[in-house]
């Protein structure tokens, strides 16, 4: 079964494959499952051919002409993905392959349905080079804080975005960068069979790009190129199975190797859903070399307290005026305003639906700002979105948590310390203490009160002015509030101006400076919590009969 | 009567608790998150397989049993989170609730339900979405009374909700019981389950700590140490 | 009749087809959340096997007809076990992979088992149009195909928000989770809801085959595709959303057609789901989850 590898067709086809997995890769890695990669390497494919045998270029400029061609045509697509998610994304990218090949056909310039012919021809050497240097060079983008934001976004766009992290850019840049390589595999391949036709790179190639990298395993690098690999490779043996001397009843194996095939797939699917290459098992295989990078071992000892970052009395740090909004016809805010001050905790209160976390959203930035002005400091924030807000200093946990879950501990960390931009940096041994998990573990392995304190300290690692918590002690027992209000005090105690909402009364009135109680929609409260919990408006409306234990 | 028997252990999530329940009673597990009282729930309800041990209920073996087969047999469950669906109607939720009904009983069920909660009676065509959160935890409890279950078992009914609302549905939980509904109960609330029950269990770290009648359990150190979690 | 007249009954035609398979897809992924890339391979096997055994036994086109909704509820009956019970509910991206595996197995085994590639064609040639209806002429086959897809339409629309088993497929597709505690088992649901769903399939394969009066074995990836194009643009779970984009996809195909797009044909649907999607990114009738 080796001698497969013989045949130079066959080893040409299974470094293609490998390239062009690779191309859909860094595509999907932001979540976007493009099936429009067989319609870049079209593109690619004839931009290469057309300047090699019109304008005689040699290798590299060709290749270099083909990303650029495939880039370009990637641009309206990638705009266009960013306004569609989900399977709407998925279905208009397989447009896109179908729209291309089409085009295509119909291109006189580029020799309509026959295609071009007379390129220079390569062949396995030129391929493997491109692969190998392809491969370098995703492993790199993938180390880097970019690959952190793509991975990210992968997990949780909107978590990602509330992170700070410019969401609508990183996938552009994305879809791009995977169009371009999966261009120069394209101009390769027409370089290879010395001709090229439309229907050539046409739905099936796309489909097949996606097996490669959803049976091979997104979360990392090496899956969808064991992937392309294991596929290109099976098929093949069982194409040639008469080859091999083996006893005649497997003769069946060569015309049935697609439904061969397909049985293989539902069993992969069935038994790891996620591909073969887990984001555990890759990490249990580099175990070894992990813990020779002990970047995060340094701040294994207890931090020391990081200096405060604000001081207290310096002016607001947040000003909501006449805040209103409305779901339609619903409203959900009137009229509400408030101020808070570096080092000062101010709890929400109010009863389901009382517009607690719509209030959140408004200021985070997830919920345009219908009326009324928000000031952060001395900034308007009114038109800015969320992650433009988190990275001028608005953090915010979310009232399910969301983390990012294929991530790790520090990443997820590391990740919120981007958006800190230039104010001061509070110290990484810190915040991962302040989690509570080690740096190493994969967030989603942890429980999910560990997880929120995950997600706090990659809010509080943006070195915020303000911090918005929602609901952050759900789930939490007595002993993990106690330490819950440790945390948030000494988050107060830095500087920072924290809004609190929370069910859990004790927890609220305890720790916090003022109180603001919403009831549909309207402040009908505000004040030191020990006038609230006497206020008789808020009784009816909230307490009822809790809270009367000093 | 007999009533429910659970005797079961698992490495991971709760090790060797045993109860028994005679009808009529109303019993309330207590324990700290983690300490395992969803989980014995859900081995109530028949979403996870205990490891060891067995459920009785009236007498019959219902250890093995899928968790359809068990609503069929009298037990219902309204999980954390209040257990409707949000994008059906007020009455397609209650219909559901009596699905294997014979049209006209669900009808005469519905009604009784709706005269326990009166208040959804006007809001039958509204999308259970339009509920606030406590009117929906108590159209869960509808919907699960719908099958005349012979045990109520409620999974945190009280989270996420107004302190002034729970007061609400305890209310009316206290007349459930005083129509003879067995009630299994999940709280964090110790106060108010407590003036609830006949009978308290304490779960600590997957172990059944205490158990008996809540004066006793309230008095008893070994329920703050299961709160506060006070480490050896 | 004029040309605008037949232009349109052609549109009609093709439309209601699509239909058809439009709503097939939307059935699965309205209810499970879950997509099915396999109902392409479907609706031609259940064509195929249908006019094969008419050829053989000599059925009356009724029986066809049943014959092709039976292998179509049964193909997608067995979707759901070999595909989707496997990787569970919860799981879109591996279940619809899934289900591609199971498409190469259908396609594989309709291809060895036929012997060829070449189309199967009904027994009796199709009847000349001769019934006049305002401004259209057609046949008999012709308004059959209308009047059942019509009624086929109504129905399952009825059924999924009257019915009892229509409700609880619609509390299936809001929570998985809850429905077991109520008592009623998730895994019934999901069975009918595929056995409909490929009964519509074979159904739609059946009509198209009266309307052009073959079926071929390698027609599974295309109309499949289509299929779920048209969903898309439709509005993904919508029923009426898919109704809608099916008519109005085989209207616009039709007159490109007449007009003479060439080789762009194929590239119709395509071009109308890019463009819908600019316009409105959750398809017509969709609405943003």
């Amino acid at each position: 079964m080796i001698d497969v590898f013989q045949n130079d067709a066959f080893r040409f086809f299974l470094l293609f494959n490998m390239l062009v997995a690779l191309g859909m890769y860094v595509v999907y890695s932001t979540g976007q499952l493009s099936l429009g990669q067989a319609g870049f390497a079209a593109v690619g494919a004839y931009a290469g051919s057309y300047v090699d045998v019109k304008l005689g270029w040699p290798l590299v400029p060709v290749l270099l002409a083909a990303a650029a061609a495939a880039a370009l045509v990637a641009i309206p697509v990638a705009f266009g993905a960013n306004r569609v998610r989900g399977l709407y994304l998925v279905m208009g990218t397989l447009a896109v392959t179908e729209v291309v090949r089409v085009s295509l056909s119909n291109l006189d310039a580029v020799g309509g349905i026959q295609g071009i012919h007379g390129m220079e021809p390569s062949g396995v050497l030129e391929m493997a080079v491109v692969l190998a240097l392809a491969i370098g060079g995703v492993a790199w983008l993938m180390a880097s804080p970019l690959g952190l934001e793509m991975r990210a976004i992968f997990d949780d766009e909107d978590a990602a975005a509330a992170a700070g992290v410019s969401t609508r850019t990183v996938k552009i840049i994305a879809v791009v960068a995977g169009a371009a390589l999966t261009g120069i595999a394209g101009a390769l391949f027409a370089r290879y069979l010395s001709f090229i036709r439309p229907d050539l790179f046409g739905i099936g190639l796309s489909f097949s790009i996606a097996l490669y990298v959803l049976i091979g395993g997104v979360h990392s690098l090496a899956g969808p190129l064991v992937g392309a690999f294991l596929i290109t490779y099976l098929l093949e043996v069982l194409n040639r199975m008469q080859q091999f001397g083996l006893p005649p009843v497997l003769d069946f194996a060569s015309p049935w190797r697609f439904a061969i095939y397909g049985g293989l797939v539902m069993a992969v699917m069935a038994v790891r859903p996620e591909g073969l290459l887990t984001r555990g098992a890759v990490r249990s295989l580099l175990a070894p070399l992990r813990r020779r990078v002990r970047r995060l071992r340094a701040s294994a000892h207890a931090a020391a307290t990081p200096a405060r970052l604000w001081t207290a009395g310096e002016g607001a740090a947040l000003e909501v005026v006449g805040v209103g909004h409305r779901f339609g016809g619903l409203v959900a805010l009137e009229d509400v305003a408030f101020t808070i001050r570096p080092a000062e905790i101010v709890a929400l209160l109010g009863a389901n639906g009382a517009g607690k976390t719509t209030l959140i959203n408004v200021v985070a930035g997830r919920l345009p700002l219908q009326r009324g002005s928000l000031r952060l400091a001395r900034t308007s924030l009114g038109l800015l979105p969320a992650h433009r807000r988190t990275r001028l200093g608005v953090s915010r946990t979310f009232q399910s948590v969301r983390v990012f879950g294929h991530l790790t501990v520090g990443e997820n960390v590391r990740l919120g310390l981007r958006a800190a931009r230039d104010r001061a940096r509070l110290p990484l041994g810190w915040l991962i203490e302040l989690t509570g998990a080690p740096p190493e573990a994969l967030a989603r392995d942890l429980t999910l009160v560990s997880q929120r304190r995950v997600e706090i300290a990659r809010a509080v690692a943006s070195s915020p002015l303000v911090l918005l918590l929602d609901e952050p002690s759900a789930g939490m027992n007595e002993r993990e509030r106690g330490e819950l209000a440790q945390i948030i005090r000494s988050l107060r105690d830095l500087g920072i101006a924290v809004v609190l909402v929370d069910h859990n009364v004790d927890l609220a009135l305890g720790i916090a400076d003022r109180i603001v109680v919403l009831d549909f929609g309207l402040v009908i409260a505000e004040g030191v919590p020990d006038a609230i919990r006497r206020d008789e408006r808020v009784r009816a409306a909230y307490l009822g009969t809790m809270g009367r234990s000093a | 009567m007999q009533g429910l028997v659970v005797r079961y252990g698992r490495l991971v999530a709760v090790r060797g608790v045993s109860l028994t329940m005679a009808s009529g009673e109303t019993h309330v597990i207590l324990g700290r998150n983690g300490a395992g009282k969803s989980s014995v729930l859900g081995a109530i309800a028949g979403l996870a397989r205990p490891a060891e041990g067995r459920i009785r209920w009236h007498g019959e073996d219902i250890t093995a049993w899928p968790a359809h087969r068990r609503v069929a047999a009298g037990i219902a469950l309204v999980p954390e989170g209040r257990g409707v669906f949000v994008t059906l109607t007020v009455a397609e939720n209650l219909r559901l609730g009596g699905f294997g009904l014979p049209a006209a009983t669900r009808r005469e069920r519905v009604e009784e339900a709706l005269a326990l909660f009166p208040f959804l009676r006007e809001r039958l065509a509204a999308p259970a979405g339009t509920l606030s959160g406590g009117q929906q935890q108590m159209l869960g409890v509808a919907r699960a009374l719908i099958g005349r279950p012979r045990l109520l078992v409620l999974d945190e009914p009280s989270l996420g909700l107004a302190p002034v609302i729970v007061d609400e549905f305890y209310g009316q939980l206290a007349r459930l019981r005083e129509r003879g509904v067995t009630i299994l109960l999940v709280e964090q609330h110790v106060e108010r389950a407590l003036r609830l029950a006949d009978v308290a269990h304490v779960l600590n770290l997957g172990e059944l700590v205490v158990s008996g009648t809540p004066d006793e359990v309230a008095r008893d150190p070994r329920l703050e140490i299961a709160y506060l979690g006070v480490k050896p | 009749m004029t040309e605008l007249a037949q232009t349109l009954l052609n549109g009609l035609l093709l439309g209601a087809n699509y239909a058809l398979l439009a709503l097939s897809y939307t059935l699965v992924f309205g209810v499970l959340r879950l997509l099915t890339l396999a109902h392409g391979q479907i609706f031609m096997a259940a064509g195929l096997v249908a006019l094969v055994a008419a050829d053989r036994q000599g059925l009356p086109l009724i029986v066809t007809g049943l014959v092709a909704i039976v292998v179509g509820a049964s193909l997608g009956v067995a979707t759901d076990l070999f595909a989707f019970r496997p990787v569970g509910l919860g799981r879109p991206i591996a279940a619809a992979v899934a289900t591609i595996g199971f498409a190469l197995v259908i396609e594989n085994t309709a291809l060895q088992l036929r012997g060829s590639s070449t189309a199967v064609a009904l027994r009796e040639p199709l009847p000349a149009p001769d019934l006049v209806l305002g401004p259209f002429l057609l046949s008999t086959v012709q308004l059959f195909i209308l009047a059942i897809a019509a009624v086929v339409m109504v129905a399952t629309n009825a059924f999924v928000d009257r019915s009892r088993w229509g409700m609880a497929m619609r509390a299936l597709a809001e929570s998985p989770r809850l429905l077991p505690l109520l008592g009623i088992p998730v895994g019934r649901i999901t069975v009918l809801t595929l056995a409909i769903s490929g009964a519509l399939a074979g159904l739609a394969s059946f009509l198209v085959a009266l309307r052009n009066g073959s079926v071929s074995p390698l027609a599974g990836t295309d109309i499949g595709l289509v299929g779920l194009a048209i969903m898309t643009i439709g509005g993904l779970g919508s029923l009426p959303g898919a109704m809608v984009a099916g008519i109005g996809l085989g209207i616009v195909e039709a007159f490109a057609s007449s007009i003479g797009v060439g080789t762009f044909q194929s590239a119709v649907p395509w071009l109308l789901l890019v463009l819908i999607l600019l316009v409105r990114p959750h398809g017509i009738l969709g609405k943003p989850e």
